[in-house]
């Protein structure tokens, strides 16, 4: 069953169909939120939140539209809303810009992994827009016109705004993750 | 110039997807679709009759019912320094009327108004002193309407209204009578034949004469209509 009969169903009460709804999308929503918020526990209040806050506003959703891209726009505003009323966030990521936390080898599963891991931490560098462009881009895979659905821009304007966010990205892995630069050129 | 750098835009996606999240929640455990459910219009109709059911209940009791009535009509008293005619007009509820007859007298020199005795307006000389003071209240505990004529407390009857008791004090007159619904008491002064004019005129609003009036100095009957 697709997104659209499944939310024309949960419009009308259908506690299925938006369990359904729930089961399709809360990966992305879930990792979206742990990625601005950096905490399992937070993101899990900030992907209920986010739901909560979708469901309330099914009414106004025209469903030919698709709803992941929607769904994540309102994650980031929750998240966002979270990190700025919690100062958690802004605190620790002060603390990180002062002494980046060293990612060791040993503690991930594989080479890959920690490689990821360093880059996550490189993006945490970056300013909130610059970090929401490259999650919803490159870490949840979006396309470029899904990313201007949930970041509400032209698709035009993804584009310009990656390209700024990439350049940003390279000048903090060369001055702070020169791991990351060599791995990437070898 | 737009386009994202494709080989570090390939190395961003790649090294991302060996990114390890922690396992997602079941959120639709989390988040049960009843407990985000709107009130509809049927629990809102529910609750706005309970509400009716609620509001007859009360009315139905006198005693509430009076309650609340007192409550929504009680006035609200302005502050001392504020009182003035149309002040005094308001809390008492009942016509505090200015006597047409003599209108030179113009508006009261001061007004007071109490719960328990009603309006009094007072005009007074360029001295202060009163000349004539005017008391109007609603009768107590009818149907014996009740007041103090020379320290003796006088019965005025109710069915006798525009009877009034005239009074010789040691500098002037009291005149007291009852209208329908309430009663009127006049201290002043003046000529007994001004004090009678002034009295008709507040009650009946018009100005009458009283040349031809045989007024005992006990008691007369004042011409109405």
């Amino acid at each position: 069953m697709s997104d659209a009969d499944l939310i024309v169903q949960a419009r009308q009460g259908d506690g299925t169909a938006w369990e359904a709804l729930i089961q399709q999308h809360q990966t992305a929503v879930f990792r979206l939120a742990y990625l601005m918020l950096g905490d399992a526990d937070d993101a899990e209040d900030a992907a209920q939140e986010a739901f909560i806050r979708t469901y309330r506003a099914l009414g106004s959703f025209d469903e030919t539209r698709p709803l992941r891209p929607w769904l994540l726009h309102i994650t980031a505003n929750v998240a966002r809303n979270r990190r700025r009323a919690i100062g958690r966030y802004v605190g620790a990521l002060k603390r990180l810009l002062a002494h980046p936390e060293p990612v060791s080898h040993a503690e991930t599963e594989s080479f890959q992994q920690w490689e990821a891991q360093l880059l996550w931490q490189a993006v945490r560098q970056l300013s909130s827009a610059d970090q929401e462009i490259i999650y919803l881009r490159y870490f949840l895979e979006l396309s470029v016109v899904e990313t201007a659905d949930a970041l509400q821009v032209a698709p035009g304007t993804v584009k310009s705004r990656l390209h700024r966010a990439l350049h940003h990205l390279r000048t903090v892995m060369e001055r702070d993750f020169p791991t990351l630069v060599t791995e990437r050129t070898t | 110039m737009t386009d994202p750098d494709p080989d570090l835009e390939n190395y961003v996606r790649n090294t991302a997807r060996h990114l390890s999240y922690p396992p997602t929640p079941e959120l639709k455990r989390t988040v049960p679709p009843t407990a985000l459910r709107r009130p509809t219009t049927l629990r809102l109709l529910q609750t706005a009759l309970t509400v009716c059911v609620l509001l007859v209940m009360l009315l139905s009791t006198p005693d509430l019912r009076n309650l609340l009535w007192q409550f929504s009509t009680a006035p609200t008293s302005p502050a001392a320094n504020d009182l003035n005619l149309q002040n005094v007009r308001q809390l008492a509820e009942f016509d505090s009327r200015l006597p047409i007859s003599f209108p030179v007298l113009g508006t009261p020199t001061q007004v007071i108004f109490q719960d328990n005795i009603g309006a009094t307006l007072i005009w007074s000389n360029a001295s202060g002193e009163s000349r004539l003071e005017v008391q109007i209240r609603e009768p107590v505990n009818s149907p014996s309407a009740r007041t103090w004529i020379n320290y003796r407390q006088a019965d005025l009857d109710s069915t006798a209204n525009n009877v009034i008791e005239v009074v010789q004090l040691p500098n002037g007159y009291r005149l007291v009578w009852r209208t329908v619904g309430l009663i009127y008491q006049l201290d002043t002064d003046l000529p007994l034949n001004v004090v009678l004019r002034i009295a008709s005129s507040l009650t009946t609003g018009a100005d009458i004469s009283t040349d031809g009036l045989q007024c005992s100095r006990r008691q007369a009957q004042l011409c109405i209509g």
